[in-house]
């Protein structure tokens, strides 16, 4: 089937929707008024079912119309701030052959899109915009960048696929249909059921129609920035998703809790794009790109695919891109870039301590650590009934409490002492170690280092931070503490001590 | 399975019968006591008519077998060392009984090694310390683990498993390393191979080394023939070669390949019927012959010929090797089962219903 017939089919769908609702409505409506008339006790009754379903019916319908309540994501860029940017996506959007966004927005993900508010299932257009994400424009190129808008833009050009734009509008909202039905309610849920089965029926029908348009998005990006950057972009996307994941995760959020964040954001986005541990993993995945999960009703084709196409095309970039890096397309970039992030995290965002990033990952690995040895300082203190410390567990140990510092059970039924005596002793082990290092740590004689991997190495100034054997010697059978304890005593650190949270 | 006993209805009649019971009782069905539900569920034979003992005299206690080692465990639990270091000494060049003994005493100091503790402050340096010591590192770590599936064991009990065999290795090697003529340290190492997943040709190395000390150890080839099967790290092919191989060396070891079929049953039940496995089964017949049923080997070699025997249709023979042991259900391969008692019984009656049916009656022409 030739695909401006199926465009046509699911425009058809989109208003028969309509159709179908109202038809509805008016027919229940119709019917109700006969029998009132003609036979007003039947017409009782009669009501009992109607005017549910026509209350629910209306309330689906109202449901597709009323847009999300919520604020619109990203932060706004006006033409005044970003000259280049905006001069671009005119430009952009003037040789896809199709109307520029009313807005751009940058956001905190590595994504880009233009959305519109619509009415009418997607019939009628209310404002169209353009989302940026903010990690695309620090990692991408100029001509990686417009390969990328190009290919958002090129979803609502109407060149070949006259009604496409309709489509893709009408596939957003469908997938709302129903969304605000009641599912408590017995009519409610029959009608978005109906909603939900109609929905599906036009997924099915403009899913070649989405795919087709992926493709021809595809070549508008790369007859724009020709097709080794526009394939390069789409093997980038992986790559930006995976480093930005790890940076939000393990580094923006790492003392989150704590109540701290960085001081600036970006700078060390780019470091962790640019750092030695991370080079062979991004290099590998930039070798094996892999989709990500976009959910069930995605038309997009797999990204090998879709490579495999552009490269195909063999197109020249359009004259008078830039190789250079997309971020110098914009007029200040960091406290721009830095907004949108702390625009996406929660509200109380702007309430945390901001702290440079080695102190950030000091103050997150510390925090990770004294979690550790929560349990041990509290197991030692219900041993020995002293308040919680690590003299306690010191005592504890000489006092021969090992096995009751443990907390797991061997496997056999029928284990002795022994057996619950050596769990506890590989328990307890790494959590001494750390409550030992946690000591020095708040004595000042040690920190904490996170690399861009996330991994932490406990750093110590003190010489002999080798406690292996002493930490060895503390949890053996007819061992002693004494060894701990001398080194505690003689690096200054006081033995009631207690890590604060 | 409740399925299943639809065409099953004499089954169908004791499972009514069994929840009767239990309603009776005011117990679930699973938690009938195990004597209950075998009167029910038992074929119900006539022993004595083939000179059988009765099933109510049959028991899983294995009688004392070596006086000394029953007294100095009792020695043991009372806080007394000596003897038992004093046994453990003795036994040095009777290398079964060594392990045996061994063995016994390394179960008591996993559990507790107060004993243990004073026996190495008494003779600092004992080598026969060293032996028991690693020993009971094997069992401390299999207590820790405990017998569950690998997907019901904790991660902590997996880490204190590996972290104590780790130890218990070290330990045998220095063990053997101060007692050059003695296998039972080089035992140990091969005990430990399996939780450790040693390789092959690892494995080859400690078992050369054991076989120098003592070619003929009795439970190294037991420990062997685990290691070689293919729930651990060999397969049903290399454990019954294995197992000819030992049985070709020694009488003693005509039984391994029984073992080595009987751990195959899942996936190659036909490796009963291999003629080099009957002939290993006919051989052990004859060996055991006049041997009666006084030590646990025995009756191990007994129970395996009478399951072989059964699984072979060789009903009367089996039923004879039932007569031997006796009341004695307490070796292999009865004590696989969780129920050793019940599944010996099962098995004697299904033998004993056989043969009064006239099946399995005269030996097949071999």
């Amino acid at each position: 089937m030739r695909v401006s017939l199926r465009a046509a089919i699911a425009v058809a769908l989109l208003v028969g929707f309509y159709v179908l609702a109202f038809g509805l409505i008016g027919g229940l409506l119709a019917l109700e008024t006969y029998a009132l008339i003609e036979r007003p006790f039947v017409g009782l009754k009669l009501a009992l079912f109607v005017v549910p379903v026509v209350f629910a019916l209306v309330k689906g319908l109202i449901s597709l119309e009323r847009r999300a309540q919520d604020e619109v994501p990203g932060t706004l860029v006006t033409p005044a701030e970003q000259p280049a940017l905006w001069d671009l996506v005119h430009r952009l959007a003037a040789d896809v052959g199709t109307r520029p966004p009313d807005e751009i927005r940058i956001l905190a993900a590595v994504n880009a899109g233009v959305a519109e508010d619509t009415r009418f299932l997607g019939l009628r257009v209310l404002k169209r915009r353009m989302f940026i994400g903010a990690p695309l424009l620090t990692s991408l190129t100029e001509k990686q960048l417009i390969a990328v808008l190009a290919h958002e833009l090129g979803h609502y050009a109407n060149k070949d696929t006259r009604l496409a734009g309709v489509v893709v509008s009408g596939r957003n909202a469908m997938l709302r249909a129903g969304s605000h039905m009641n599912a408590e309610r017995w009519f409610q849920r029959m009608i978005a059921k109906l909603f939900l089965g109609y929905a599906k029926l036009y997924l099915r029908v403009s899913q070649t129609i989405s795919r087709h348009q992926e493709f021809a998005a595809d070549r508008f990006s790369a007859s724009l920035a020709g097709s080794s950057a526009a394939a390069s972009a789409l093997r980038e996307l992986p790559v930006i998703d995976a480093a930005w994941d790890l940076f939000t995760n393990r580094h923006l959020t790492v003392a989150w809790e704590l109540g701290y964040l960085p001081t600036t954001f970006f700078d060390g986005f780019a470091r962790l794009r640019t750092s030695s541990e991370l080079h062979e993993e991004l290099e590998q995945i930039r070798q094996h790109p892999t989709d990500p999960d976009r959910g069930p009703y995605d038309s997009h084709p797999p990204l090998q695919d879709r490579i495999a196409a552009i490269e195909a095309l063999g197109l020249e970039p359009e004259s008078g891109w830039g190789d250079r890096p997309a971020i110098e397309l914009l007029t200040d970039p960091m406290p721009l870039l830095d907004a949108a992030v702390l625009n996406t995290l929660v509200s109380d965002a702007g309430q945390k301590e901001r702290v440079d990033w080695a102190t950030l990952g000091h103050i997150g690995a510390r925090a990770r650590v004294v979690q550790g040895t929560q349990r041990l300082l509290q197991a030692a203190a219900t041993a020995t009934n002293q308040p919680p410390s690590l003299t306690t567990v010191l005592d504890a140990l000489d006092a021969g409490h090992l096995a009751d510092l443990g907390s797991y059970t061997p496997g056999a039924r029928d284990a002795g002492p022994r057996a619950r005596r050596e769990m506890a002793r590989g328990e307890v082990l790494p959590e001494l170690s750390a409550l030992v290092a946690l000591a020095f740590s708040d004595a000042g004689l040690a920190h904490w280092e996170l690399d861009w991997l996330g991994r932490t190495t406990f750093v110590t100034s003190s010489h002999d931070f080798d406690m292996t054997d002493h930490l060895d010697a503390a949890v053996a059978d007819n061992g002693s503490t004494e060894g701990l304890r001398g080194v505690l005593a003689t690096a200054g650190v006081a033995l009631d001590y207690r890590p604060a949270n | 399975m409740v399925l299943s006993l639809l065409f099953k209805p004499k089954e169908l009649v004791n499972v009514f019968r069994l929840m009767r019971e239990a309603k009776r009782l005011g117990v679930e069905i699973d938690e009938l006591p195990t004597d209950v539900v075998a009167a029910y569920v038992l074929p119900k034979t006539h022993p004595e008519r083939y000179g059988l003992v009765p099933d109510t005299e049959v028991t899983t206690t294995t009688p004392i077998e070596d006086l000394a080692l029953a007294a100095v465990k009792d020695d043991v639990r009372a806080g007394n060392w000596e003897n038992a270091a004093d046994l453990v000494t003795a036994t040095h060049g009777d290398w079964d009984r060594r392990q045996r003994v061994v063995w016994a005493l390394a179960d008591l100091a996993a559990k507790d090694e107060t004993w243990m503790t004073a026996w190495q402050a008494a003779r600092p340096g004992d080598p026969h310390w060293l032996v028991v010591h690693a020993m009971s590192l094997v069992s401390l770590a299999w207590d820790i683990r405990g017998s569950a599936r690998a997907s019901e064991t904790t991660r902590e009990q997996f880490e204190g498993f590996h972290r104590v065999l780790f130890e218990a290795r070290e330990a045998a090697g220095v063990a053997a390393s101060v007692l050059p003529d003695d296998p039972t340290p080089l035992n140990t190492l091969l005990t430990l191979a399996r939780g450790l997943q040693v390789d092959h040709d690892e494995f080859r190395a400690i078992w050369t080394e054991l076989v120098s000390r003592d070619p003929l150890h009795h439970n190294g080839h037991q420990q062997a023939l685990q290691y070689w099967c293919r729930k651990w790290h060999g397969s049903d092919e290399l454990a019954l070669e294995f197992a000819l191989e030992a049985a070709a060396k020694s009488p003693k070891f005509l039984s391994l390949p029984l073992h080595a079929a009987y751990e195959a049953q899942s996936t190659s039940p036909d490796m009963w019927k291999a003629p080099s496995v009957v002939a290993s089964l006919d051989a052990l017949l004859g060996r055991l012959v006049d041997e009666g049923s006084d030590t646990y080997a025995v009756r191990d070699d007994r129970g395996y010929a009478a399951f072989g025997l059964i699984r072979l249709e060789r009903f009367e023979e089996a039923l004879g090797q039932f007569r031997a042991l006796g009341t004695l259900a307490d070796a292999g391969p009865w004590d696989y089962f969780e129920e050793p008692r019940i599944t010996f019984l099962s098995l004697r009656g299904l033998a004993i219903k056989a043969v009064a049916k006239g099946k399995g009656v005269k030996a097949p022409v071999r």
